[in-house]
């Protein structure tokens, strides 16, 4: 029965945002047109190298975008992304400095992540902390563990590292960090969609009073979102790892804010309850585009900063205009 | 009966209200305890008059900052773009110091960007209901870029001579930013404690309908929150390039751990409304005293962001309460799935 309802509201928002019709879409129309101007002003930018080179380093957000939605969709936010995927290249290029192979030592990365997400699971229900002040705690031990373990230093790979293979390689020309991000969106949509627990964390966001009162476990499910994100997080930092070859225990900075605003730019609402993971990856992309953008377009990579900051604004303005609670 | 009942309502009401106002200012005590344990962990060290006279000047600045910060998370708002605005005015004072202009003119153009960047954050929280955290991560992204920007990137090292006199200025035996900071938290608690906008800072806090309704100006409430933080962040991070002789583009972390950690660990609410800004002084100066034991302790300074991590998860939780039922109901789930593996 509950799931019937959940469907309805799903329906009553559809209809909601149609009604809106040219908000709702601004948040896509926008940054086209932002990518439409560059690529008919420079050439570099619409070259194949390029794109190939985009694709290579879009992945981590596309990942990392994901597993935010999940926090976001029930009302949260987390800000400890950027450190998990920092602590995790960390991990993992330890892990096969000291020699373990790589299926086991990306498993063990992977694991971090998922142990941070349900650390800031466990602080935001247990100890019943705001979600934001808790993961920035978390984000705080977590950056510290990586830095201890590391030393403060970049921690090079063995020369001849399996790791390099995953970074370049990849199957029938698609690269593996693209299949992996897809594998990942389709078992997070599947999750979202068909899963109870899944469809429950659209009914915790939407309405948390309603949730609890139907009888949902608010706990269960406050701890699967953010260990999902957590475990997002860690499949990020592997990518992460594979593309600069290195672990890196300040390379994290930054990503919070691009992974928030790469989610709402995909529609994913900041105040719960609606989003998809669909939409949160091309979210990321068209974020990263604009970022790629301005890179290529030799603009100084300090504005390109200044500009995601604008972004994450502008895109949390739509949001509450688009947004009918607000 | 009656006259007991009345006369035993009349002994007590003072006496609770008097127990309750001492646990609202239990920092200090906490404050008092931390500086004994310190004594004796670093044998009799951090309490040389000389490390106290340091850690009170270098808590200054991020007190200055946490005053500000403290009236925001009063309404129940959050300011992550403390730390952007702390080095991107810090950054402008300090060039156009050493640029030759007068330093009242490069202390006014510092401010002038903390008061631009609150107002951004007041005018987008307050008027077009952007969520506080997304409105300030935005801003602590856009302060740090343009500082990037500003300076290309390079630490500004030389500064003049008038600059660094505000670092290291005196007024008989008191510091400059220290004066600095007894000034701002006297006008602070007169403004939160004796005057409407203080009420109304506390009622937006808890109620922000009802403070509408109550006929409070809700959205000139918030701006003016948020332009006081921007300006205390302003000053604050000034007071720290002058006291320091340098000024960094880059954010430092540690910096918005010890500003929002502060107010925290001085117990005031997340969730709005209750707390105080002098106990936000307390809350800094804990976290400064614990920086300085794991300095003089020789403890690793990698280490220092997540014990600052912890502390304040610590103290959100202490405010909030534990919620033992809930740890109850998992032990026993877990127990009874361990129970039911055995057979």
């Amino acid at each position: 029965m509950l799931a019937e309802h959940v469907a309805s509201h799903d329906e009553v928002d559809t209809a909601a945002a149609a009604a809106k019709l040219p908000f709702g879409h601004i948040r896509w129309i926008l940054p086209l047109l932002a990518v439409a101007g560059f690529a008919a002003v420079d050439r570099n930018f619409r070259s194949y190298g390029n794109l190939e080179g985009f694709i290579q380093s879009t992945g981590v957000l596309i990942v990392l975008a994901m597993g935010q939605s999940f926090v976001l969709l029930i009302g949260g936010v987390d800000l400890s992304v950027g450190a998990v995927v920092a602590l995790g290249s960390v991990v993992l290029a330890s892990l096969l400095t000291l020699g373990v192979p790589l299926p086991l030592a990306v498993a063990l990365t992977v694991l971090t992540g998922f142990a941070v997400g349900l650390s800031n699971g466990a602080a935001v229900h247990l100890l019943r902390i705001p979600s934001f002040i808790a993961t920035f705690g978390v984000m705080g031990v977590a950056s510290a563990a990586g830095l201890m373990l590391s030393g403060g230093n970049r921690i090079g790979l063995p020369p001849g590292s399996p790791l390099r293979e995953l970074a370049e390689g990849g199957i029938a020309g698609l690269p593996y960090q693209t299949m992996l991000a897809l594998g990942l969106l389709a078992g997070g949509t599947f999750f979202l969609r068909n899963i109870p627990v899944g469809r429950h964390l659209y009914a915790l966001g939407g309405n948390p009073g309603a949730a609890r009162l139907s009888g949902l476990n608010v706990g269960r499910l406050t701890l699967f979102a953010f260990a999902l994100s957590g475990l997002y997080s860690g499949f990020a930092s592997v990518i992460y790892t594979s593309r600069i070859i290195s672990g890196n225990p300040i390379g994290g900075t930054g990503l919070n804010l691009e992974s928030i605003a790469a989610a709402v730019i995909g529609g994913v609402s900041l105040f719960g309850g609606s989003g998809t993971l669909l939409g949160a990856c091309l979210g990321a992309i068209l974020y990263s585009l604009i970022g790629n953008a301005l890179t290529i377009s030799n603009v100084n990579p300090n504005i390109t900063e200044i500009v995601g900051g604008i972004i994450v604004i502008i895109a949390g303005l739509i949001n509450v205009i688009t947004d009918k609670r607000s | 009966v009656a006259e007991s009942i009345r006369d035993s309502s009349q002994d007590q009401t003072p006496r609770s209200h008097r127990l309750r106002s001492l646990y609202a200012f239990r920092i200090w005590l906490v404050l008092f305890a931390l500086m004994i344990l310190g004594a004796i962990v670093s044998q009799g060290v951090s309490a040389r008059p000389s490390n106290v006279m340091a850690v009170l000047i270098n808590s200054a600045p991020t007190a200055v900052a946490a005053l500000g910060q403290t009236l925001v998370i009063l309404t129940a708002g959050i300011d992550l773009s403390a730390a952007g605005v702390w080095v991107f005015s810090a950054v402008v004072g300090a060039s156009l110091a050493s640029g030759g202009v007068g330093l009242g003119f490069a202390m006014s153009a510092s401010l002038a960007i903390g008061l631009g960047f609150g107002l951004m954050n007041g005018l987008l929280i307050a008027v077009l209901g952007v969520p506080p955290l997304v409105t300030t991560l935005g801003a602590l992204s856009m302060s740090e870029g343009l500082a990037r920007v500003y300076t290309g990137n390079v630490p500004i090292l030389t500064l003049p001579a008038s600059f660094i006199a505000l670092g290291g200025w005196y007024f008989g035996p008191i510091p400059i930013s220290i004066l600095i900071l007894v000034t701002a938290l006297l006008t602070l608690i007169f403004v939160t404690d004796r005057t409407i906008i203080g009420a109304s800072i506390r009622a937006v806090g808890f109620n922000p309908l009802a403070a509408k309704y109550a006929g409070l100006h809700v959205t000139a409430t918030l701006i003016f929150v948020y332009a006081v933080a921007g300006v205390l962040a302003a000053l604050a991070g000034t007071l720290q390039a002058a006291y320091l002789q340098e000024a960094l583009p880059n954010i430092d972390m540690n910096t918005l751990f010890a500003i929002i950690g502060g107010v925290v660990v001085g117990g005031t609410a997340l969730t709005g409304g209750h707390g105080h800004v002098i106990n936000s002084i307390g809350g800094v100066l804990v976290i400064m005293i614990v920086q300085n034991l794991m300095n003089i302790l020789g403890l690793s300074p990698l280490l220092e962001e997540g014990v600052l991590g912890a502390i304040v998860i610590f103290a959100v939780y202490l405010n909030i309460g534990f919620d033992w039922q809930v740890l109850r109901t998992w032990a026993e789930r877990v127990g009874g799935t361990l129970v039911s593996l055995k057979r």
